[in-house]
C-alpha cells in the first residue's frame, strides 16, 4: 500500500496510466505469452524488458506524462530510406486501415499517434496512447509487434532475420 | 537433351483410368523401356548400347511373387518374430542385406519387402511409407556398419513421431565385448534419445514377449521408432512348440485397442471456450493422421465453422480446397482468438506458430506429460485425437461464422496473389538468366497436378529439398489424407529425399491406407542437388522394382546455405561444380533423366515424365538447372522466402 506522501508525490493520472500498462503487460506474462518479463518503474515512467517472439529481448518504455509508449530499437540494422525502411513505414501506417478486420486494426481511439523513428539504423516505434485507457493502448502495441514479426517480417526478410534475430540459417 | 529416344510421342496427361488400364501392360513395356533407358543419343553411348550389356532388372525379380510360405512350428527365432510381425500387420520392410534370418523370414511370411542401396535410405523409405499410410513399416540392416548407417534416418523418424520398427542383427551374446570377427557394436546406447523403446534381445525364449513389447509401443500413445537388435543365438534358436516361448498368447492379451477418451467436463469446457471465440482454429497435426481422425475433424469443423490448419510430417487430413481450410491462408493465423492443437506431438515454442498475443490455447494429446510443454495452455485434454474430435463434433452446437469464413477466403486469396507475384518474378528471372527459378518450378508443378486433367487428389508428393521446398510447399496442395509427405519435418535432414520418395511411391503402388484409391499412380519427389547425394543411388531401387515417380532435382550448384560462406576463403566449402548432370547419373542407374533449364522445357518434361511413369512404371529424374544467386534477396527478391507456420509451409513443427 503506497504511503500518503507517495500518493501526493505522484499525479493520480500518471500513476494510473503506468499501472494500467504494467498490469496489462503483466497479464500477458502471467498467461505465458512471454517467456520472460521484467519491469522497472519510476514516478513518471516505466521500462519493460520482454522476451517474447525472438531470442532478442524487447525493450518497451512508457512515459506517463506524455503517454508515450516506445518500442525501443525494435528492429536493428535497417538503413534509413532503404526499401525495407520504406516498406516498414507503409506497413505500420497500414495497420490503421479500415480495410483490415477490426481485430487486426490499430485503433485510433487508443493509439493517437504512431511514429516510426530510424536512428543510427535502429528503428523504434513511438505510440502516443490515449491517456484514458493506456492499458488497452499497450495491448495495441503488442498487437503491432506481433503483426511486424509474424506478418511483415515473414515476407522477404529471411536474411535479415538470420542476421539480427538469430534465426537459424537452415 | 539426351532422352529423345525414350520420350513418348503422345505426351498427354494421365488419368487414374490411364494408369490402372496400363498396369496390365506394364511388365512388357517396362522391360523394353528399361532396356531403352540404357541408350543415349550421343554416338559413344549408342555404340555402348550395342556392344555392352544393357541395364536390366535381375531375373530373380520374378521369383519375388512365388507362393508365400508362412512358417509353422517347429520354427526358429527369426520365424517366430516374422510371424508375429505378419499378425500385427507390419505393412512393409525396407532393408539392405544383413540381419539375414529376420529379413528372409519376413519375406517368407509375405510381408512386402524391398532391398535398396543403403540402410539409411531404406530406413527413410520406411519412414515415408508410414507418413503417407499411417501404417507401421520396418527397416533393417546388418550389425555395426549397416545399423549405424541408419542413425540420421532414425533421427528423422523420431522427430517426425513415426511408428518405425528398426531391426538389426548384432553378432552373438557369447561374443559380447570380445570384438571377435567384425562389426560388433553396442546398438541400444546409439539410439538413445532417438527412439521410444529399444531392446537387445538376450533370452531366445522371450523373443515373442519382446515382440509384444515392441508392438505395444508402436501401436499406442505417441508413436516413435522402436529398435530391436538380434544376437545370433536368438534368431537361430529352435522352438518345437509354442510352450517353449514365454508369454505366447494372442494380441488381444498382450495389448489393448482401447484409447484414452476425453472427460465430459473437459469437452464441456472446450465447447464453452469455442462458443466464446469469434475465430476458432484447429491445428490438425500428426496425431490426427495416425488416429485416422479426418472424418471427425471435418465433422467438428463444419458443425461450428472452425478453421482448420495443418502441421506435421504429412498433409491432407483436411483438404486445402475446403472453405474452412487455413493451411494456405497464412495471414489468417494472427486472427485466430482460440487455437485447438490436436495431435501436435512436436510442440512449437512461443513465437514459432504465427498466432497473436490474445490467442488462447486448448491442447488435445494422448500424453499428459507433454501437455503444457513449450506453449502454455488454457485447457489441456488428455485423449486420443479421434475420440476428442468425435466428442467435440457431438457436443458442439451448429453455428455459422460468416465473417470468419470470409476472412479465411480473403487470406487464401492474398496468399495466392503473393505466390502469383513470386511466379511472375520467377518467370522474369528465368527469362533473364535462361535458368529455372524455384517459383516457376513450384507453380508449373501445381498447374500440372491440380489445374489440368489429373484428378487433383491423385498425386502424392514427397516434399524435400531445402530452398526449393520453401517455394514448392507454397504451391503444393493436399486434398486427401497422406497426399504430402513433409520430408525435412523437424529434423531438417535434406538428404533422405529420394528415399522418402521411394517409400511414398511403394505405398501408392501397393495402395496402402489412404493411398488405396490411387494405387499405381506415379508420385512426385522434390529434392535439391545437396540432398541428392545422400540417397540418389536409390534411383536404382526405383528401377529395380519398377516403382513410378518423377523426381524434381533443383540444381543450383551449391548447398542451400551457401550464403553462410562469409569470406572468399570459406566460400568453396559451400559450392559444387557447376551444371552437374544428375540426369546422366539417373540414366546410369536404369532410370530416365532429363536436363531442363527453361520453364518451357520443364513444363514439357514434366508431362512427358509423368506419362512414362504412369504407362511404363519408369522413374525420371528432372535435373532443373538454376543458380545459387536465386537465394539472394538483394539480387533476386524475394530470395530465400521465410516459412509461416502452421500451414502448408510448415516444416519445423
Amino acid at each position: 500500500m503506497p504511503s500518503k506522501a507517495v500518493k501526493r508525490a505522484r499525479p493520480r493520472a500518471s500513476v494510473g496510466s503506468i499501472e494500467a500498462v504494467t498490469e496489462q503487460l503483466r497479464a500477458y506474462a502471467t498467461r505465458g505469452v512471454f517467456r520472460e518479463f521484467t519491469v522497472k518503474e519510476s514516478r513518471q515512467a516505466a521500462e519493460y524488458r520482454i522476451n517474447w517472439l525472438t531470442p532478442r529481448p524487447l525493450r518497451v518504455r512508457f512515459d506517463a506524462k506524455s503517454s508515450l509508449l516506445t518500442l525501443v530499437d525494435l528492429l536493428p540494422d535497417i538503413s534509413p530510406r532503404s526499401p525495407m525502411d520504406l516498406a516498414l513505414r507503409v506497413f505500420v501506417a497500414g495497420r490503421f486501415s479500415t480495410k483490415l478486420p477490426e481485430h487486426r486494426r490499430i485503433s485510433k481511439q487508443l493509439v493517437r499517434k504512431l511514429v516510426v523513428v530510424n536512428s543510427n539504423r535502429k528503428t523504434s516505434l513511438r505510440l502516443t496512447l490515449n491517456k484514458k485507457d493506456t492499458g488497452a493502448g499497450a495491448r495495441q502495441a503488442l498487437l503491432l509487434i506481433s503483426e511486424i514479426f509474424q506478418n511483415f517480417l515473414a515476407g522477404p526478410y529471411h536474411e535479415y532475420m538470420v542476421r539480427n534475430f538469430d534465426l537459424r540459417e537452415d | 537433351m539426351a532422352n529423345d529416344t525414350r520420350t513418348t510421342k503422345n505426351a498427354g496427361t494421365v488419368t487414374r483410368r490411364d494408369f490402372l488400364g496400363s498396369s496390365a501392360s506394364v511388365g512388357a513395356a517396362a522391360a523394353a523401356g528399361l532396356v531403352a533407358q540404357a541408350a543415349s543419343t550421343n554416338a559413344n553411348a549408342a555404340a555402348d548400347a550395342k556392344s555392352k550389356p544393357a541395364i536390366r532388372p535381375p531375373d530373380e525379380m520374378k521369383t519375388r511373387d512365388e507362393a508365400i510360405k508362412p512358417a509353422n512350428f517347429p520354427m526358429d527365432g527369426a520365424q517366430v518374430f516374422a510371424k508375429f510381425c505378419k499378425d500385427e500387420g507390419l505393412a512393409a520392410l525396407f532393408c539392405c542385406p544383413g540381419n539375414y534370418p529376420i529379413i528372409n523370414a519376413i519375406a517368407a511370411e509375405g510381408i512386402p519387402t524391398y532391398g535398396g542401396r543403403t540402410e539409411g535410405s531404406m530406413c527413410s523409405a520406411a519412414d515415408a511409407f508410414s507418413r503417407v499410410t499411417g501404417e507401421i513399416a520396418a527397416c533393417s540392416g546388418t550389425e555395426g556398419p549397416g545399423f549405424t548407417n541408419m542413425i540420421m534416418n532414425i533421427g528423422c523418424a523420431n522427430a517426425a513421431r513415426t511408428p518405425l520398427l528398426v531391426l538389426a542383427s548384432n553378432m552373438t551374446i557369447s561374443g559380447d565385448d570380445t570384438e571377435r570377427r567384425i562389426q560388433q557394436a553396442y546398438q541400444q546406447p546409439t539410439t538413445e534419445g532417438l527412439k521410444k523403446y529399444g531392446k537387445r534381445l538376450i533370452d531366445p525364449s522371450r523373443i515373442y514377449e519382446y515382440s509384444a513389447y515392441a508392438f505395444r509401443q508402436l501401436k499406442t500413445g505417441v508413436p516413435r521408432p522402436v529398435h530391436l537388435d538380434f544376437p545370433g543365438e536368438v534368431t537361430r534358436a529352435r522352438f518345437k512348440e509354442p510352450g517353449e516361448l514365454q508369454f505366447y498368447y494372442d494380441k488381444t492379451r498382450y495389448r489393448t485397442e482401447s484409447k484414452p477418451h476425453p472427460s465430459p467436463a473437459d469437452i464441456r469446457k472446450a465447447v464453452e471456450m469455442i462458443g466464446k471465440a469469434q475465430r476458432p482454429m484447429i491445428v490438425a497435426s500428426t496425431g490426427v493422421f495416425y488416429s485416422k481422425a479426418w472424418d471427425a475433424l471435418k465433422a467438428a469443423a463444419e458443425k461450428n465453422d472452425i478453421a482448420i490448419v495443418e502441421s506435421g510430417p504429412s498433409r491432407g487430413h483436411f483438404s486445402d480446397g475446403h472453405p474452412l481450410s487455413a493451411s494456405v491462408a497464412p495471414d489468417a493465423m494472427l486472427s485466430a482468438d482460440l487455437v485447438v492443437l490436436v495431435g501436435q506431438y512436436c510442440m512449437p515454442s512461443i513465437g514459432e506458430f504465427a498466432f497473436g498475443p490474445e490467442t488462447k490455447y486448448i491442447r488435445v494429446d494422448p500424453d499428459p506429460t507433454d501437455i503444457g510443454r513449450n506453449l502454455p495452455i488454457d485447457l489441456g485434454i488428455v485423449s486420443c485425437e479421434k475420440a476428442a474430435l468425435e466428442a467435440l463434433a457431438d457436443a458442439l452446437p451448429n453455428r455459422r461464422r460468416p465473417q470468419w469464413v470470409e476472412e479465411l477466403a480473403k487470406a487464401r486469396k492474398a496468399f495466392e496473389a503473393e505466390n502469383e507475384e513470386y511466379y511472375q518474378l520467377g518467370l522474369k528471372y528465368s527469362k533473364d538468366t535462361k535458368l529455372l527459378h524455384p517459383a516457376v518450378i513450384g507453380r508449373e508443378l501445381s498447374d500440372f497436378l491440380y489445374a489440368k486433367d489429373l484428378p487433383k487428389e491423385q498425386t502424392t508428393i514427397a516434399m524435400g529439398g531445402y530452398g526449393i521446398a520453401r517455394y514448392v510447399r507454397r504451391y503444393a496442395r493436399a486434398f486427401r489424407p497422406g497426399q504430402i509427405c513433409n520430408g525435412a519435418y523437424q529434423y531438417g535432414a535434406i538428404g533422405p529425399d529420394v528415399a522418402y520418395t521411394f517409400g511414398t511411391a511403394v505405398a501408392v503402388q501397393n495402395g496402402v491406407g489412404p493411398q488405396k484409391a490411387y494405387k499405381g499412380a506415379p508420385v512426385i519427389g522434390v529434392t535439391g542437388d545437396a540432398g541428392f547425394a545422400y540417397s540418389g543411388m536409390e534411383l536404382e531401387t526405383f528401377s529395380k522394382y519398377k516403382v513410378p515417380a518423377v523426381i524434381i532435382l533443383y540444381n543450383n550448384n551449391a548447398w542451400g546455405v551457401y550464403t553462410s560462406g562469409r569470406s572468399p576463403r570459406a566460400m568453396h566449402m559451400y559450392l559444387f561444380q557447376e551444371n552437374l548432370r544428375y540426369d546422366k547419373v539417373a540414366e546410369g542407374l536404369g532410370a530416365r533423366g532429363e536436363y531442363v533449364t527453361t520453364p518451357e522445357e520443364f513444363r514439357a518434361a514434366l508431362v512427358r515424365s509423368y506419362d512414362i511413369a504412369a504407362k511404363q512404371g519408369v522413374t525420371t529424374l528432372l535435373n532443373c538447372q538454376a543458380k545459387k544467386e536465386f537465394w539472394s534477396q538483394g539480387t533476386y527478391p524475394p530470395g530465400m522466402v521465410r516459412n509461416v507456420e502452421p500451414g502448408c509451409m510448415s516444416y519445423n513443427h
